[in-house]
């Protein structure tokens, strides 16, 4: 194996990753190269100054803190709400609802994307400015991306369930009221008066329903 | 210790203390995460708490196909990225400090720690997905294929960008050596 190609994997291979041929290969070439073990010491000088940072020491006493405050806001959130539980339990959903999350994430990126340049069919320009940076934040917000950057490869990819609970929750949480009244407006007028926010933050099978044949009909690719 | 297959299924069945056991054996993990990455002791715990509350309203849809470590890690790391985000429109500025060496520390510490500041700061340099990898790989001792999971894109995607940060790192710790001679 050449030098060039053994330093390729050296990340590969001090992260564990290589399989036992190409590990081999390159223990046999590190064991003849001074160069290549040179930089394979480097390497590892990063590797453990990364690993090694040092963290601030908690005691028992912070552990039990943090976990007595979950707890009691989750106490405070009271148990799962039953209908929550069986829309997600329930076969079907289970199809519909990444569709449903989808249709909603492709439509707020849209209209996020297109801005105040789109005009709906007989309207005028309604969205103004102050609503254009709300959307701008909403779109991300609403990918479910790790960090957002992938937005429209991860709409292409099937979501699961949780996922779609974190829409909700972003939904109920992420925004300012005046941000959700905007974000509820631009959907209401996309929708032609249907409250599509609303029904999406309620979570019941009827609205959900009501909502995906919506979308459907609308996005039929969705 | 109970598998954690049934410690979910005990949750999703309203145990409490079920939860509160992902709880504890998760926190600590989770608040170490968005430490490195918020720099804000009460921050990193606030947004542990809010992991395990979405954990919580989410859990009847969690279907176990990925594991439940790395959705909690993919949670808290989208949770960072918003405060971050937040932070950022106030102007917020951290001074990238880490915690000094205790006063009882030899000479070879001082060192230690001066060597682990300068990495930190060539880590700080890395593009946002990059430091996400490096961290994952070398701090949580995650594989390729459980980094895919949390940031949910393809093993070879990872992998690119783990050896992109190697080579990044590489070249800006060269850049800070030279600029020193």
């Amino acid at each position: 194996m050449k030098c060039h190609r053994v330093q390729q994997f050296l990340p590969d291979y001090i992260g564990d990753e290589l399989s036992a041929q190409k590990r081999q290969q390159v223990d046999q070439h590190l064991t003849e190269c001074p160069d290549c073990r040179a930089t394979l010491r480097a390497l590892h000088e990063v590797w453990d100054g990364l690993a090694q940072q040092s963290r601030p020491h908690k005691d028992e006493q912070f552990w039990k803190e943090l976990t007595k405050g979950v707890m009691t806001e989750i106490k405070s959130k009271g148990p799962m709400h039953e209908d929550k539980k069986r829309a997600f339990l329930f076969p079907g959903w289970r199809v519909l609802l990444p569709a449903t999350a989808a249709a909603i994430a492709i439509i707020v990126g849209v209209i996020a994307m297109r801005g105040g340049l789109w005009e709906p069919p007989g309207r005028g320009p309604w969205i103004v400015q102050g609503d254009q940076k709300v959307l701008d934040k909403a779109a991300p917000d609403l990918s479910f991306g790790p960090l957002a950057m992938e937005a429209e490869d991860q709409l292409e990819q099937e979501m699961t369930l949780q996922e779609v609970s974190l829409v909700a929750e972003a939904l109920n949480t992420s925004f300012q009221p005046e941000e959700q009244m905007t974000i509820t407006d631009v959907l209401t007028q996309q929708f032609n008066g249907e409250d599509l926010y609303g029904q999406l933050q309620g979570l019941t099978e009827g609205d959900l329903e009501e909502l995906y044949q919506l979308l459907a009909a609308k996005y039929p690719y969705s | 210790m109970e598998g954690e297959d049934r410690l979910v299924e005990r949750a999703l069945n309203g145990e409490e203390g079920a939860f509160e056991e992902l709880v504890k054996q998760y926190q600590a993990p989770l608040y170490y995460l968005a430490l490195r990455f918020v720099r804000d002791e009460q921050a990193a715990a606030d947004l542990t708490q809010t992991t395990f509350l979405r954990v919580f309203q989410g859990l009847g849809g969690f279907r176990q196909r990925s594991s439940l470590k790395t959705w909690l890690y993919r949670i808290t790391i989208n949770l960072c990225k918003n405060y971050l985000r937040d932070r950022a429109k106030k102007g917020y500025e951290n001074s990238g400090e880490i915690d000094p060496p205790s006063h009882a520390n030899p000479l070879q510490e001082l060192i230690k720690h001066e060597d682990q500041r300068r990495i930190l700061k060539a880590w700080e340099q890395l593009p946002e997905r990059q430091q996400l990898t490096v961290t994952l790989k070398i701090q949580e001792g995650m594989k390729y294929h459980e980094i895919a999971e949390v940031l949910k894109c393809s093993v070879g995607a990872v992998k690119a960008n783990f050896h992109h940060a190697c080579k990044n790192l590489k070249a800006i710790l060269q850049e800070g050596r030279d600029e020193m001679s």
